[in-house]
């Protein structure tokens, strides 16, 4: 307690003394760093210490083959299996920021939409060398791979993970490109019932495999709808997420064979962590939804 | 005007008001009902009750289903709830004698929204009967600690300050299950605290309905003593009340309403307050008439604010809860704006 006290009093002084170089805050610094070409090859290891603060950015180190660098995460960080191993050190809702001190990273990778804002600003106050994860396309991916690869020193090992997603991304682009648009409703959670709107990262990925979103306008990207909506808009496939073998209370479709989808069994489970999660196994999930647009097709 | 001649125009008043409630209360369903996502007319609405009168629905078609199978017991469920939480706040306000009670004064609400986040995180669902128990159990846990520490003769003061207390103290709780669920749940819980109707299915009315219409016979049957209580204790007890236990059997009501409805529709706020205050503000007196009139409004308040939340996006709900926390608080700051100059 001691110790980290002492390190936190050190770090407040650093603070007051350097102010005007923290106030242009590490971000920028650790940014140019990554976008100067040929520094990696200066700091030929990289970072050594890393913490990842979401559940994306640890599957992303892994693989680029930094996982073993990783020394701290936060809760939900479960894939791959050896990442459930990695010490806990908060969760969406706080951060510890002593234990981060005391861990001395070389690298926090924070994610803005899932960590407290209050918790990332002190970080940036307290000198920590942070970077920011949050992509919002599923082409960032790519770009989110190199960019921890230069922060590592394995951007060669990065380029060739990322080549490799844009090219399987690609690919499935321009094989569905010209099919026939398959409309669907993809139900987020079914009591109260909501959907995704066209902003949203799924329907990304739903439109890569040629799919039409049936809720094509909204206020909000996650949209709470009624049953009445998807009646009349009578999607041919109807998919939810699995929420980790939680039970969930299920809205009767099968009451209403009006719909295509019911009607003709277009009615899926997906992996929910395939879909909601930005890192390389969105393929996995992109794959499924593409054979079960496929299917639909096929079944006119 | 001098009192005796203002009440005499409220007693005049009463039955006309009384008759335009019960003709809004007829017609206001089936226009509602034929409010919304699909183009719907008032007169596929009056054929398919046609229909269903005459069993000859044997095959109907989608927007005979629609009426039936997804609006009308959405509708009917907005008046449930409605006229429980309206009535359920006027019991509250009659027995305390205290014009600011409602469910959420006493942490009867806070009580059930712990009891169903409770559920939500531990069932991972937000399954009708089991948010139903835990959203009672929850209230009743509240009023048992409030009426505990009512002391003898129930003090009215006792009661609000424990009421405040649990209140907070179940909020906590609350704060605390969240705290340390995983924001899936957090997510569901903020949804369904928003307050939705959408879940309205048949099967899922006759407890709301048995336990509001349980709710208005009891309070009927009792509107007598109720009225006592409100001209004052002591002259309540010379009528030979008993106060005390007419006050723990009211709250007893009341919290079963309110847990009832919050379980099956969520956080729908601020009708306990303000119902109750435009009835008494519209019939002047208070009878048997008032408490009818608070339940006729509370239920059409919430059918037609349903109404704004289905239709003011397209493809998409406005959580209730929203809406009537919304209007509720703008017609508050509207009569307290008014009243400055008749007060000051």
């Amino acid at each position: 307690m001691g110790f980290c006290f002492s390190t936190r009093l050190l770090r407040l002084v650093w603070h007051f003394v350097f102010k005007t170089l923290t106030r242009v805050s590490v971000v920028f610094s650790v940014a140019a760093l990554a976008q100067a070409e040929g520094v990696a090859s200066e700091k030929t290891s990289g970072a050594q210490r890393i913490i990842a603060l979401s559940p994306h950015s640890v599957e992303l180190l892994y693989s680029i083959g930094a996982g073993d660098r990783i020394v701290g995460t936060t809760q939900f960080a479960d894939y791959p299996e050896s990442a459930n191993d990695i010490p806990r050190i908060g969760g969406y809702n706080a951060i510890n920021i002593e234990r981060v001190l005391e861990l001395k990273p070389d690298l926090i990778v924070v994610w803005a939409s899932g960590n407290p804002s209050a918790d990332l600003q002190q970080m940036k106050k307290l000198g920590l060398p942070t970077y920011e994860s949050n992509p919002k396309k599923v082409d960032q991916i790519a770009h989110e791979l190199i960019q921890l690869g230069k922060l590592t020193g394995l951007e060669e090992n990065a380029k060739k993970v990322a080549s490799d997603f844009l090219a399987q991304l690609n690919a499935a682009r321009s094989q569905h490109a010209n099919k026939a648009k398959v409309r669907f409703f993809y139900q987020l959670w079914p009591k109260p019932l909501r959907g995704i709107g066209p902003g949203s990262w799924i329907n990304e990925i739903m439109t890569i495999c040629g799919g039409e979103n049936i809720l094509h306008s909204g206020f909000s990207d996650y949209p709470e709808i009624n049953v009445e909506t998807v009646l009349l808009a009578k999607p041919e496939v109807i998919l939810w997420p699995d929420h980790h073998g939680r039970e969930t209370e299920k809205v009767h479709w099968e009451h209403w064979p009006e719909i295509p989808a019911v009607k003709n069994g277009h009615i899926y489970e997906l992996e929910g962590d395939h879909m909601h999660r930005f890192t390389v196994r969105i393929l996995q999930g992109m794959n499924a939804v593409c054979d079960v647009f496929e299917k639909a097709r096929a079944a006119g | 005007m001098p009192q005796f001649m203002r009440a005499q125009l409220a007693l005049v008043r009463q039955p006309i008001i009384i008759t335009v409630l019960v003709a809004l209360v007829l017609l206001s369903p089936l226009l509602a009902i034929a409010i919304g996502t699909a183009k719907i007319s008032m007169l596929d609405v009056l054929s398919t009750y046609g229909c269903h009168l005459t069993t000859a629905c044997a095959e109907p078609d989608l927007t005979q289903r629609i009426v039936w199978e997804l609006r009308t017991p959405r509708v009917l469920l907005a008046f449930i709830t409605g006229a429980g939480l309206a009535l359920a706040g006027a019991l509250l306000q009659t027995v305390t004698r205290n014009p600011l009670a409602d469910p959420y004064l006493f942490g009867v609400s806070n009580g059930a929204s712990f009891g169903a986040v409770v559920v939500i995180s531990t069932l991972g669902a937000t399954v009708g009967i089991g948010m139903v128990m835990g959203a009672f159990i929850g209230s009743a846990i509240s009023v048992t600690i409030v009426m505990a520490l009512a002391g003898r003769g129930v003090q009215i003061e006792r009661m609000l300050l424990a009421g405040v207390a649990v209140a907070y103290m179940f909020s906590a709780a609350t704060s605390l299950v969240l705290y340390s669920s995983d924001p899936e749940v957090t997510v569901n819980y903020l949804f369904w605290a928003l307050g939705s109707l959408a879940r309205a299915e048949w099967n899922q009315l006759p407890l709301p309905f048995l336990v509001v219409s349980l709710g208005l016979i009891v309070t009927l049957a009792f509107h007598r003593q109720l009225r006592a209580v409100l001209s004052g204790e002591e002259s309540a007890q010379t009528l030979g009340v008993n106060v005390s236990r007419l006050r723990l059997g009211m709250l007893f009501l009341a919290s079963l309403m309110t847990a009832t409805l919050v379980a099956y529709t969520g956080g729908i706020g601020f009708i306990g307050l303000m119902i109750p205050h435009v009835v008494r503000r519209l019939m002047g007196v208070n009878n048997a008439k008032t408490l009818v009139a608070t339940a006729l409004l509370g239920g059409l308040f919430l059918v037609w604010v349903d109404v704004v939340a289905r239709t003011l996006m397209e493809n998409q709900e406005m959580p209730v809860g929203i809406i009537t926390a919304g209007i509720g608080s703008f017609f508050f700051l509207a009569v307290l704006y008014r009243r400055r100059w008749i007060d000051g």
